[in-house]
């Protein structure tokens, strides 16, 4: 793994992926990018709050044969609680994440052709979405359950994107009649789709959680 | 966001560890009851006080082994719906998520929340991890009676749901809970009471009391800062703010009507009343009030004492610029006599009469006093003269000092008010013991 | 404060001014107004 100096303290910086431009220095928190001939700070992230997530960076797993590593971490808040969403670097290439929130996880994979949908159209060039509209994607019906605005509380490792401490998104949620579940975020630089699906830590193989204090691993993911 | 590891309670100052740690969005505080909301790095209250604490079957902060997995106590809630009352915790590993234990007519279940609704949610039966669930009963309204320690969305007292029941093979059923904005499903089988009983000790590793019930407070956890131990807040219990608001008005309002009573004498005659003689009217004075309106007290006191007899004072303050008359009435009055339980005796020797509302004015004070025997009683009566209907008196004579003052408090007035200022925390005080046990069915209306 | 609480006290506050207007008007129902003529004259206050 590559290791950079921070432009702004000095610390060293592990670049944990080389796909993505941009990465938290855990130190002094500042936003690097490191694509260009010089690592340049691009802002500053907010610390994150202490939490007992059992992800961590360098966390791995393996579904559907696709193995991943865990990269980096975004923090999102709204008025009624947070939650993690996770990058993982996959070893097919495809952009996917794992969210975090209540004690379980949702693994989604960026799905660009989304996008295409009429109503994801409309919200992407700023329009609104309200609970139940419907968007069709691969033939199938989804319907908005959740709308969120959200704000990021903070950010580590190497992400494809800067987190400043004023980012703010908005989330939609939507659910198909089979249990399909589609993750829609907007934020100032740009909209993404991602479909998804709940699997817990053992179903997706996965090692090198964190210890915690008070806390053994349970045998089947050590 | 989340508040970190350790909040304290904005209401007792207690020092609560949060164990779920950035999952954690309420928190009820386990010394005094407040539900708080933790989602921000400063705590706000959420709804202040609720009752007595709780001795819970399982302590917050009991760890036991269910399924494999290691779970700790982190919240615990109770609910109802028309027909029963039952307790809910839930448990928390890091590794594992969340699960629930339902404590419900003596026995326990395990619940898993299902991150997905089930196929066909809106028939009456349902397909989830090919099982099938189907729905007996229509959906209950159940509500939520108490909130106790940590948890992951914004629950609190007084939160009422849709809850439908949807069995399945064995011992397993789906439970779903619809709110305004949200619906949510979980996977429940029964277990056997040593499931729980046999998995659980309190964190100190002592076994579990299983009893539940209201009883005092449980003793700080000892991860509590030492320097909290030091000031225990008390239960707010019964001296809470509803109270002291209650008592400081009813001292106000007191105080209030103390000063708009202050008053002096105007008035102060002697009258002499005949017994059994037709009444006779007296002008017993002459004064003035300023006051817009004014309460005027008339105290009458027997000179002599007398027994089984009373007097009618019927007084009238009349106006003098306008002749008009409001009227009063007072008595005085002594009575004793023997009976089978002994001997007894009624009646004061001083009367007074009220008046309320008097207009600023000058006023003549007129009485028209009578006095008569009462014929009632088993002691010898006094020899009482005969009524005379040519009006000369010829019985006993006595003597009555009447008094009249402006001022005066209106006693019935302040019991009123008391009720009005104190009935309400009464009430919720004697509120609390309803359907506070384990399995007995309760009446439960509107909220807390 | 919950809302219980800010609803108590507005409702203390309504009877508090409730009793300083009764008490400035020096209003009661307990006044001692004057006796009803049919009852308790002919024979007396009852008692046992």
């Amino acid at each position: 793994m590559a290791t950079i100096n921070c432009p702004s303290c000095g610390a060293p910086i592990e670049l944990r992926s080389a796909a993505v431009p941009y990465s938290v220095c855990p130190y002094c928190q500042s936003v690097v990018m490191h694509q260009g001939d010089q690592p340049v700070e691009v802002g500053k992230a907010a610390v994150l709050p202490f939490d007992v997530s059992p992800i961590q960076l360098g966390t791995t797993g393996e579904v559907d044969g696709v193995r991943f590593e865990v990269v980096g971490r975004v923090r999102w808040g709204w008025t009624d609680g947070s939650w993690n969403e996770w990058l993982l670097q996959c070893s097919d290439g495809v952009e996917r994440w794992l969210g975090e929130a209540m004690g379980m996880f949702q693994y989604l994979t960026e799905k660009p052709d989304a996008m295409m949908d009429p109503l994801l159209q409309r919200f992407a060039a700023g329009g609104p979405i309200a609970i139940a509209e419907q968007a069709v994607i691969d033939g199938i019906t989804f319907a908005a359950s959740d709308i969120k605005e959200a704000k990021c509380l903070g950010g580590e490792g190497s992400l494809p994107f800067p987190t400043p401490a004023d980012w703010t998104m908005v989330s939609v949620d939507f659910k198909g009649k089979t249990g399909e579940s589609l993750s829609v975020q907007r934020d100032a630089q740009g909209t993404g789709a991602y479909e998804g699906r709940y699997l817990d830590l053992a179903a997706m193989k996965v090692r090198g959680l964190r210890q915690i204090e008070g806390w053994t691993l349970p045998e089947a993911l050590k | 966001m989340t508040a970190g590891r350790t909040v304290t309670c904005p209401s007792c100052g207690g020092t609560i560890e949060i164990k779920a740690a950035g999952y954690t969005v309420n928190v009820g505080c386990q010394y005094c009851g407040s539900v708080l909301d933790v989602a921000n790095p400063d705590v706000k209250l959420i709804s202040e006080f609720q009752m007595a604490a709780r001795k819970l079957e399982l302590p917050l902060g009991s760890r036991g082994t269910v399924q494999g997995i290691e779970w700790e106590v982190i919240g615990y809630l109770e609910r109802s719906d028309d027909e029963s009352l039952w307790h809910e915790y839930l448990v928390f590993n890091p590794y594992g998520g969340y699960r629930w234990i339902v404590r419900s007519e003596g026995s326990w279940s395990w619940g898993t929340m299902l991150p997905e609704e089930p196929s066909n949610a809106f028939g009456n039966a349902v397909s989830w991890n090919g099982q099938r669930f189907s729905q007996d009963y229509d959906d209950v309204p159940t509500r939520t009676d108490y909130v106790l320690g940590e948890f992951y969305w914004r629950i609190k007292t007084g939160d009422t749901v849709q809850a439908g029941f949807y069995e399945g093979s064995g011992d397993t059923s789906l439970s779903c809970e619809r709110s305004a904005d949200e619906t949510s499903w979980t996977y429940v089988e029964d277990l056997p009471d040593e499931a729980i009983e046999q998995a659980f000790k309190t964190p100190d590793g002592s076994p579990l009391p299983l009893t539940g019930g209201p009883v005092a407070p449980a003793p700080p956890p000892s991860y509590v800062a030492s320097g909290f131990e030091a000031t225990k807040p008390r239960p707010k219990g019964e001296w809470g703010f509803i109270w002291k608001v209650a008592f400081g008005t009813l001292a106000a309002c007191l105080l209030v009507m103390l000063f708009f009573g202050m008053g002096h004498s105007v008035a102060k005659n002697q009258i002499e009343v005949v017994l059994d003689a037709p009444a006779r009217s007296y002008t017993l004075g002459t004064f003035t009030t300023t006051r817009s309106y004014q309460p005027i007290t008339v105290k009458a006191q027997s000179v002599e004492q007398f027994d089984n007899k009373w007097v009618d004072l019927d007084y009238s303050l009349v106006n003098k610029a306008t002749q008009e008359s409001i009227d009063g009435y007072g008595v005085v009055e002594h009575y004793s006599g023997y009976d089978s339980d002994g001997s007894w005796s009624e009646g004061s020797y001083s009367g007074k009469a009220k008046f309320a509302g008097v207009p600023a004015g000058t006023y003549d004070l007129v009485v028209e006093a009578s006095m008569h025997t009462w014929s009632g009683g088993s002691s010898s009566s006094s020899t009482s003269s005969f009524t005379n209907p040519w009006g000369t008196a010829t019985g006993e004579r006595f003597h009555i000092d009447i008094e009249a003052s402006t001022g005066g408090v209106f006693w019935g007035n302040f019991v009123v008010i008391a009720l009005l200022l104190l009935g309400v925390p009464i009430f919720l005080f004697f509120r609390q013991f309803k359907g506070s046990g384990t399995t007995s069915s309760s009446d439960w209306d509107d909220d807390d | 404060m919950s809302t219980r609480q800010i609803l108590f006290a507005a409702w203390c506050g309504l009877v508090f001014l409730g009793n300083s207007a009764i008490s400035y008007y020096a209003w009661s129902p307990f006044a001692d107004g004057r006796r009803d003529s049919g009852y308790g004259f002919f024979g007396g206050p009852t008692h046992k």
